[in-house]
């Protein structure tokens, strides 16, 4: 109980990068779809810039809960063993095959293969990164935590609130596909439902878990009306960046519309992930 | 390998805290940090008879824990950099604070409430069961300073052997998860882990936290 975690800026963490590591992925499998233009192309690769910067706020925000950063490189001593350090790795991997791949796009001549090659391990680590922060909570003492339901809300939010950015992203590079904006939408409403309905079966089964002077459910008694706000805020986010997609909308209007859609689907997520680490206790104290 | 554990008699523990002082004196501990903590565990209640009389199944005892320096230790577990280790010559789980990031993971994991963040140091700290004093065929500190000879040091397995394989009474968790190395002597009032008939009553003492 006497938790050390600063609860909040891994919260921040695990909203923002999982979220900008999925816009990411979905803006660079757009560049594999054929054929895309010349000009088309590079503004995508420019404005990968907004999904990086995301995460790259999200990996700062987990860097300030350590008490000694200075020690910090020990943790790739626990590579294959500690989840934590598979997740640190992952991160620095997607990070840096992502911020090198966007400085490199800015080169007149960047072999198309070379560059198909660089952005595909830079999604590669991207998957890896969430598989991995998934399973960070897997620790067989901490039983609110370690269920399948800790990886499936963490999949699910992210697939809420990266498709939304990657949208906010395109609008910023004056790209307009209506194709993929609705694509984009429409993989943000399913996950919202899906992940809706995670919680709330996670929900459910908190009253059965307790140790010797508390259950689960008595920790945040509001987790349900969290839940509840996760789906209204969630579900309008997704109004809105479906509002977008209207032709009538000028091109302020959809910049507009998808920056609110950001920061609504953004604080959905924010709320769950805040009373995922609130939830926090052992088998024992 | 050896494995060097505690012995604790609930039947003679009276709930002192000599044993939780005398360590925070002799490793120079700060106000907010205790390595050994003593809980309290009470429970049961008073019935009125329509007679007038009253019956009781009231009951309070205590339980001085420090580190168990388990088999399997949750915190080592956790640690993402490698900076809590197993003694292979004694089994004493140590953290070593050169590597000690502080990310908290060895709070979250332990369910016996050991490992502590010392903010004013950066790194994590606990009980490692006075390495230098026992690696000296010395008791560790809280040992020789319980006024009731209620704890008691050595071999987990002579200890077993002369004292029985309880290894949990409420409120702690069954040794199941990270198999603890302590043999602990169960008093009358005594109940089993997960126990639901009483609660920790010096919560906010032993946790920080207040009591639910």
């Amino acid at each position: 109980m006497n938790s050390g975690f600063d609860e909040l800026s891994l919260a921040v963490f695990t909203t923002l990068a999982p979220g900008g590591v999925i816009a990411f992925i979905c803006m660079a499998l757009a560049m594999f779809k054929s054929p895309i233009g010349k000009q088309e192309e590079m503004k995508l690769n420019r404005y990968l810039a907004v999904p990086i910067a995301v995460a790259l706020i999200g990996f700062i925000a987990s860097a300030t809960h350590l008490g000694t950063p200075a020690n910090a490189l020990h943790v790739f001593s626990g590579i294959g063993r500690s989840p934590l350090s598979n997740e640190v790795l992952s991160a620095v991997a997607f990070l840096f095959l992502a911020g090198s791949y966007w400085m490199m796009a800015f080169k007149e001549r960047f072999p198309k293969a070379l560059a198909r090659i660089w952005i595909a391990a830079a999604i590669a680590a991207g998957v890896l990164f969430i598989a991995m922060t998934s399973l960070a909570y897997s620790v067989s003492t901490v039983p609110t935590w370690d269920t399948a339901f800790t990886p499936a809300n963490l999949v699910f939010s992210a697939l809420l609130a990266g498709p939304v950015l990657a949208l906010f992203s395109i609008a910023c590079a004056n790209l307009d596909s209506r194709a993929m904006g609705i694509a984009l939408v429409a993989l943000a409403g399913i996950a919202l439902t899906a992940g809706s309905i995670t919680l709330f079966m996670h929900e459910a089964t908190l009253s059965g878990i307790a140790n010797n002077e508390i259950t689960a459910a008595q920790l945040v008694p509001e987790y349900l009306a969290t839940i509840w706000a996760h789906v209204a805020i969630g579900s309008a986010g997704i109004a809105c960046a479906a509002a977008s997609l209207k032709k009538t909308v000028s091109r302020r209007g959809v910049f507009a519309l998808r920056l609110v859609a950001c920061l609504l689907v953004f604080a959905a997520v924010f709320a769950t992930r805040a009373d995922f680490y609130f939830l926090h206790m052992t088998v024992g104290f | 390998m050896t494995q060097y554990g505690f012995y604790f008699d609930s039947s003679r523990c009276t709930g002192c805290k000599t044993c939780e002082m005398a360590c925070k004196d002799y490793k120079d501990l700060s106000q907010t940090v205790a390595f050994r903590k003593v809980y309290d565990y009470e429970g049961g209640t008073w019935t009125a008879a329509d007679d007038g009389s009253y019956t009781t199944d009231a009951y309070a005892y205590h339980v001085s824990l420090a580190c168990n320096h388990c088999d399997m230790p949750a915190c080592m577990g956790a640690c993402p950099s490698g900076a809590i280790d197993k003694d292979q010559k004694t089994g004493i789980v140590r953290i070593h604070d050169d590597k000690c990031t502080a990310s908290g993971a060895c709070v979250e994991a332990c369910p016996y409430n050991v490992p502590i963040l010392d903010t004013e140091k950066g790194y994590a700290v606990k009980c490692d069961l006075c390495y230098d004093r026992v690696t000296n065929g010395q008791n560790p500190i809280c040992v020789e300073a319980c006024p009731l000879r209620a704890l008691e040091f050595g071999e987990i397995e002579d200890l077993r052997a002369k004292y029985g394989d309880t290894a949990a009474i409420a409120p702690m968790p069954s040794p199941d998860e990270t198999q603890p190395n302590i043999a602990i002597k169960a008093c009358d009032a005594a109940k089993e882990p997960g126990d639901s008939t009483g609660s920790i009553a010096n919560e906010m003492e032993v946790t920080g936290t207040p009591a639910a």
